[in-house]
């Protein structure tokens, strides 16, 4: 890689028994990104009532935030980005930012969304008599107006769980598609493309899709297609296979994966970067994420409880109030902005955690103890499986 | 408590400075002081933006649900919100929403918390009072009057509300209030003859009251801000008249600018920001220009409507000179994206704004009182203010979104 690469991605260690390990991404030159590493969700240019300055607050420290292509392509859209000079000028954050393609949100939102092998059309959700067309070109136009240091290819997306020619067809496109995006990107030398491992639950069209991949000029790599309701048998397997056959010295992002126990298991098959909606979004029910899965604060049997949500949790919100607190301000905003702050800090220092480990070599220890609290009965099968197939045995 | 008037001179309003509170010695307070009502804004928020040393006002109605929290606690409310070195001024109704109309039962008075009407009588606040233990609170007290209310009602109100202060004070002997000092609620709507008689009640009891609230003049939320003016001056200037002059004088509610400075200059010396957190809740940020040295006004007037979609690619802040953290770090196009989107951020921005406006106003309102120059600067916002119908009408419950 050379020195002035926009990306350039450095294992600083790794686990002596699992596929885990510890590295640095660098984006353009100047944020820092240290991985196994968390991506919260800030679809619209924000996290849900928090400040920019709480996410940069030493113990919070997060160094990487995610924006939805599609929302921020519908709002401001891309004439006030363009005239800002970018996401981050407009939101006031000057560390990395991540955006995905659009295609993903436009079938999942947008009922009447239809793959061509020319992109994605869809109806306009304001104006249902217009139709509107995603193209590869036109997803990575309007990556490089919003200005994410990582930006997403646009991919053949299908329900995880389909089977069938379908599924060959969008591995395929995704690689077609991969050239078109590369070949759209006016911004190469600052925002760096990642591809998208497709091929459903295939082992072989994963294959496929990986080998073809990696031939391209790229400087990191997303495992997409999973976490849509397969059977965690099949995800498992899947993530391993995909890591196996990526590079080791370009950094593999898995999307849309964020729960604790998952984030664990794919760190152990060697996942460095997540992002994941769930952690914010529950926060806004009500909910906070805790070692042992997660506590409902609308729940009477809060209201006189005097302790934090965690004690051991280094975040404002269990610095400064009890669980009683944030039950008698449930609905309020400020619910919403306590609840997000520990549950973003909750992720990113499980995140801290894993690093630590890893450093140290000491990972399988700490899962076997994460996991011994996560599940002090019996543990799921599949956990055991995938752990086992990187030489923890729980 | 210590409450020290700075010598009177010849011009309006009074400089005062509140100081040897039991619970927070060192701290000291200037007034006319500025409340912080209800913001929303977690400690953390609230110490990146710059707002250390507040006073809060806590109203019954918002907090009455961490009673029970409040009475294992034992620390107190102010530590329970997480303010623990900040003053606290505990009322009876956010002065921020309307008040609900209610059927007044007898020995009682008819609040709509949370979950929906509760009947307070004076022990079920003194409880309250006991187990959250603020720096000051409000007597109980049945404020229901306003400006063309009848006689007969505020007749009522002045009787209900003697039998509630009665009661407190009962109360207040029977627990053991820690640091709580009581501040007597006086009612008598517009009429000068209720307000003598309130006034005669509370005076029997004077040596437990160490300051007075002017109650019953508006229902609070947008009630406050159009408030007759000459009415409200009147019947406050002879309740001060009345009243001890060295004791301090509370009024809550969304008072126009203008009009606190009426009310600054009669005498009153502590106040609230409902009036800031309205603007918020109605998606305007302040910009009133109240800098007698700079004296220049914005074409755009007095508060501007964020959601204006011509401010969609406007990346100036909202006060160019404005030093607090949404004008330092954020621009108008954002704060219009984050309100068009329903963001939470958006709300936030814009009360952080409003409150360091309203905030650094007090501070200019206690300077002019020291060059003796209110009455410039009540020009200055007559001028920007004057014509201008802006609407403040906030429910309470409004439902979050997103
Ligand atoms: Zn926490
Ligand atoms: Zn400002």
């Amino acid at each position: 890689m050379t020195g002035n690469s926009p990306l350039t991605f450095q294992v600083l260690s790794k686990c002596s028994k699992t596929k885990a390990r510890r590295g640095l991404m660098m984006l353009r030159q100047t944020k820092p990104v240290e991985t196994p590493v968390f991506m919260p969700v800030g679809t619209q240019g924000t996290l849900k009532g928090v400040l920019v300055n709480q996410l940069k607050m030493d113990n919070m420290n997060c160094q990487i935030m995610l924006g939805n292509t599609y929302h921020l392509g519908m709002r401001p859209g891309p004439e006030i980005l363009k005239k800002i000079g970018g996401l981050h000028k407009f939101m006031a954050w000057d560390r990395a930012l991540l955006t995905d393609s659009g295609g993903f949100q436009m079938v999942s939102l947008l009922q009447l969304a239809e793959i061509t092998e020319q992109g994605v059309k869809f109806q306009s959700p304001f104006d249902t008599s217009t139709e509107c067309m995603l193209t590869p070109e036109e997803s990575i136009k309007l990556q490089n107006v919003i200005g994410a240091d990582i930006i997403m290819q646009l991919d053949d997306v299908v329900k995880t769980t389909t089977t069938g020619p379908r599924v060959e067809e969008a591995m395929h496109r995704t690689i077609r598609w991969i050239d078109r995006c590369l070949e759209a990107n006016e911004r190469n030398d600052d925002q760096s493309i990642f591809p998208i491992v497709q091929g459903g639950l295939q082992p072989e069209l994963r294959k496929q899709c990986a080998e073809a991949l990696t031939k391209r000029d790229v400087r990191g790599f997303a495992v997409g297609g999973l976490s849509g309701g397969e059977s965690k048998d099949d995800f498992w397997k899947i993530v391993s296979l995909s890591t196996d056959l990526l590079p080791n010295d370009k950094p593999r992002y898995l999307m849309g994966v964020g729960f604790a126990s998952d984030l664990i298991v794919c760190v152990a098959l060697g996942i460095d970067m997540f992002d994941c909606v769930f952690p914010t979004r529950t926060a806004r029910f009500g909910c906070a994420l805790v070692r042992s899965g997660q506590l409902n604060l609308r729940k009477q049997t809060y209201e006189c409880d005097l302790t934090p949500i965690d004690e051991k949790c280094g975040c404002s919100t269990c610095k400064t109030y009890t669980k009683a607190y944030i039950h008698a301000v449930i609905n309020e905003p400020i619910m919403c902005s306590l609840l997000t702050i520990h549950n973003v800090y909750f992720q990113l220092q499980l995140m801290r955690d894993m690093r630590d480990a890893i450093e140290s070599d000491k990972f399988p220890e700490f899962v076997k103890t994460y996991m011994n609290e996560l599940y002090p009965e019996e543990k799921p099968k599949w956990i055991v499986d995938a752990l086992k197939s990187v030489n923890v045995d729980l | 408590m210590k409450f020290v008037i700075e010598p009177a001179k010849k011009c309006a309003g009074r400089l005062g400075l509140l100081t040897g509170i039991d619970r927070i010695p060192d701290k000291s307070y200037k007034t006319p002081l500025l409340l912080f009502t209800e913001q929303n804004l977690s400690r953390e928020v609230l110490e990146i933006s710059g707002f250390q040393n507040i006073a809060v006002l806590l109203s019954f109605d918002c907090s009455v649900q961490m009673t029970n929290a409040l009475k294992l606690y034992k620390k107190g409310i102010s530590e329970f919100i997480g303010l623990k070195e900040c003053l606290t001024f505990v009322t009876i109704k956010n002065p921020c929403y309307p008040c609900l109309t209610g059927h007044h039962e007898k020995g009682s008075l008819p609040v709509y918390k949370k979950s929906g009407k509760i009947n307070v009588t004076s022990e079920d606040y003194m409880t309250f009072i006991k187990e959250s233990m603020p720096d000051f609170f409000v007597t109980l007290a049945d404020g229901d009057t306003w400006h063309d209310c009848s006689k007969k009602r505020i007749i009522k109100s002045n009787e209900r509300s003697n039998e509630m202060l009665d009661e407190c004070i009962k109360h207040q002997q029977g627990i053991k209030v820690k640091w709580s000092k009581m501040i007597g609620t006086v009612e008598g709507g517009y009429s000068e003859h209720e307000r003598r008689k309130s006034v005669d009640h509370i005076k029997q009891h004077d040596e437990k009251i160490i300051g007075y609230f002017i109650d019953g003049l508006h229902r609070n939320g947008h009630d406050a801000v159009s408030l007759d003016s000459i009415k409200v001056n009147e019947i406050v200037k002879y309740t001060l008249s009345i009243l001890p002059h060295d004791k301090i004088k509370i009024m809550l509610g969304a008072f126009l600018p203008n009009q606190v400075l009426e009310l600054v200059s009669i005498g009153i010396d502590v106040f609230d920001s409902s009036f800031a957190i309205l603007v918020s809740k109605m998606n305007r940020a302040l910009t009133f220009n109240f800098n007698l040295q700079n004296p220049a006004l914005l074409d755009s007037g007095p508060e501007i409507d964020l959601t204006d979609s011509k401010y969609k690619d406007d990346f100036s802040p909202f006060v160019e000179s404005c030093q607090c953290l949404t004008c330092k770090q954020h621009t108008k196009a954002y704060t219009n994206h984050l309100l068009n989107t329903k963001e939470l951020l958006g709300p936030m921005l814009l009360t952080i704004h409003n409150l360091h406006h309203y905030k650094m106003y007090f501070e200019a309102i206690r300077e002019c009182i020291k060059n003796d120059e209110l009455s410039d600067l009540k020009e200055m916002i007559d001028v920007q203010y004057k014509n201008k119908t802006f609407s403040y009408e906030v429910q309470k419950n409004v439902a979050q979104t997103n």
